[in-house]
């Protein structure tokens, strides 16, 4: 199943600058086996959200879910 | 009015949403782009970018204005937020509060900001002579 993927910041960057990607990913993956497959920058806590609400990794993702890493806020 | 703008902002113009007859007390809060880092206060900073999950953030803003007021009563709150690169001396956000009194519009902004600061979705990146780097405001 498809899904999307939408990263800010630091992850965004760290993803080629993409900020918007689709993702082939197994029927009933959970976010934090998509996070894990993605290779991401250690050290870095990362918020998910899937559909724009924030969720555990344990979460099962859906075709054409959104799921959106989030780095720590700098807004201000 | 949006809350996010990618075009420097006019503080008079959201300063003037928060007058009313019945306050006595306006404030402005800018956070203003500053020339030295927020890790290494030795760093040259030449330019900040900011970067927003647009739809939430704006909706983020709107609610954390309701919420303020609901917090503060009397209080009217605008928040507007930059996007994009904002040069050394412009303001990235203003926080303007209208109240009765002072005491109220301090409380406001201060809780406003802070907690902008700490929830909404946005980036910042620092650019200077050595690079750049992303600041984050987790404690």
């Amino acid at each position: 199943m498809r899904i999307t993927l939408r990263t800010f910041g630091p992850l965004r960057e760290a993803r080629a600058g993409r900020g918007v990607e689709f993702l082939d990913v197994h029927e009933g993956a959970c976010v934090g086996e998509v996070v894990a497959g993605l290779g991401l920058p250690e050290g870095l806590p990362v918020a998910c959200a899937v559909n724009e609400s924030v969720v555990p990794r344990a979460t099962a993702l859906r075709e054409g879910d959104e799921l959106a890493l989030l780095p720590p806020v700098g807004g201000g | 009015m949006r809350r996010l703008s990618a075009d420097p902002l006019d503080v008079a113009g959201v300063t003037a949403l928060v007058r009313d007859p019945a306050h006595g007390a306006v404030l402005v809060f800018e956070g203003v782009a500053r020339a030295s880092g927020q890790r290494d206060p030795a760093a040259v900073i030449e330019h900040l970018d900011y970067e927003a999950w647009e739809g939430p953030a704006e909706r983020a803003i709107l609610a954390l204005e309701s919420e303020t007021e609901a917090r503060f009563p009397g209080a009217r709150v605008r928040i507007v937020h930059r996007t994009g690169r904002v040069a050394i001396g412009e303001p990235a956000v203003v926080v303007a509060v209208g109240a009765a009194h002072r005491d109220v519009a301090y409380a406001a902004s201060r809780h406003a900001i802070d907690t902008l600061k700490a929830t909404v979705p946005l980036w910042k990146k620092e650019t200077g002579a050595d690079g750049s780097t992303w600041i984050d405001n987790h404690p």
